[in-house]
């Protein structure tokens, strides 16, 4: 356990980067239990992050950006073919959402729970089956096309939660964990966000009482991604706050 | 600054990126780049050197758009601190120095401006912090320089000036204080 008086001698160092990696293992074992120390490294931290501001830009060839930006676009075309995929899978049993595109199908949830519910169920009987199909065909490249995954990830990056999306039914479903209800009559309202940042809403919703939910959205999200908000009661036409889970296929 | 204004600053940029579009990290790159490029360029000494630091710090920008928290402070400083170190790296393989910790990512700055003011509120934010540098005695400086753009821990410097490592350890956080108290006056710093 480092000492005190120790760690303050380290903590200019430490902000500038100018330890070993012993000394900063140091700093950070005792910075949860000094409260003095963290808003020391604090303040001496955001002296630090000025720093930069006194250098010179200077300007890289233009064939840099070019290259930055070719990788970037490369990756966001190969991304966006993922959803125009026609895969010659059997999609087993149709299945008959509720309230299928309506933007607000979560508020009409307690109506049609139950059928919500089973539709829900068979949805992941689908996935399943799907995945069973995978397995009898030792097709990995094929399942990777048709039921795609991804996290849902909070604004600290922390995992929340799952998409599992069947690309051929343009049904995506969404199970979120760890939520708890906003205060005030708030509620949340999920987004389905296109490459250009434009956000549409898809509905509100409320956890469960055990801070879960599971979301069926009927539509192509190939392009697209989904995101979390907290919004005021009865949900808003575009987001006003900044979303708190996010996560796209 | 309130943190719902530190959450707000480069948003149209880090937001989009999370939906992986690519005109957000054109938008990071034209607003960005050349102060990214400046300070690699400044550590490293070298243009292929800088040049390749920035890319590798654009494309994990690009993959990873979760690893940045909007909630502990701008996107500017995550950036330059990502360039920063990274540099440093560089350098130190260079020299074949072993490699140091990085530099503790604080984000907190005051980067809110919008693009037509983004020039003049940078050049205001580089005076400020050029003058509080030139109100430190050489020795302070010197010893922050050392550490912040060539990477030396401060057993390195101590080693380099000569200096018993208490003179080198108060220097940093001499020069460091008396920083912060010049930026307090100018709004570079808040706490």
């Amino acid at each position: 356990m480092t000492g005190h008086a120790e760690t303050q001698e380290l903590l200019a160092p430490y902000a500038l980067g100018a330890v070993s990696t012993a000394e900063a293992d140091q700093v950070r074992e005792h910075l949860p239990g000094c409260e003095i120390c963290r808003m020391d490294l604090a303040r001496l931290s955001e002296v630090v992050s000025a720093l930069p501001l006194a250098v010179d830009e200077a300007q890289p060839r233009a064939r840099l950006k070019q290259q930055i930006l070719g990788i970037a676009r490369g990756d966001a075309a190969a991304a966006a073919r993922f959803g125009e995929a026609d895969l010659p899978i059997n999609p087993g049993p149709a299945i008959h959402l509720p309230g299928e595109r309506s933007a607000r199908f979560w508020r009409s949830v307690p109506r049609w729970g139950p059928v919500a519910a089973a539709a829900a169920i068979a949805a992941l009987l689908l996935t399943w089956n799907l995945q069973l199909q995978t397995q009898v065909n030792n097709s990995r490249d094929l399942a990777a096309r048709s039921v795609a995954t991804a996290p849902m990830k909070s604004r600290s990056g922390g995992d929340v939660g799952q998409i599992t999306y069947l690309a051929q039914q343009h049904v995506a479903l969404v199970s979120l964990r760890g939520m708890v209800a906003p205060a005030g009559g708030r509620t949340y309202e999920v987004w389905i966000v296109d490459a250009h940042g434009r956000a549409t809403p898809a509905g509100i919703f409320l956890p469960d009482g055990d801070g879960s939910k599971l979301l069926v959205l009927t539509q192509d999200i190939g392009r697209k991604s989904i995101a979390v908000s907290e919004e005021p009661a009865g949900g808003s036409a575009q987001p006003t706050s900044l979303p708190i889970i996010s996560g796209a296929i | 600054m309130a943190t719902a204004d530190l959450a707000e600053a480069d948003s149209d940029i880090y937001l989009p990126l999370r939906f992986g579009d690519p005109g957000a990290l054109e938008l990071a790159y034209n607003r960005y780049g050349g102060l990214a490029y400046g300070l690699s360029l400044r550590i490293v000494s070298d243009t292929g050197d800088a040049e390749e630091v920035v890319q590798e710090v654009f494309l994990r920008i690009w993959k990873s758009p979760y690893s940045f928290d909007p909630s502990r402070g701008s996107f500017r400083t995550w950036l330059l601190t990502l360039i920063r170190n990274r540099s440093i790296d560089r350098l130190r393989a260079r020299h074949r120095m072993p490699a140091g910790a990085e530099l503790p990512v604080h984000l907190e700055d005051h980067s809110t401006h919008s693009d037509p003011w983004q020039t003049l509120a940078l050049g205001l934010e580089r005076d400020a912090v050029r003058k509080g540098l030139d109100t430190l005695p050489v020795e302070q400086r010197e010893a922050i320089e050392m550490a912040f753009l060539s990477g030396y821990t401060h057993t390195e410097i101590a080693e380099r000036l000569g200096l018993p490592l208490g003179t080198v350890k108060g220097r940093l956080r001499l020069g460091l204080e008396k920083l912060h108290g010049f930026f307090a006056t100018t709004g570079l710093v808040t706490r």
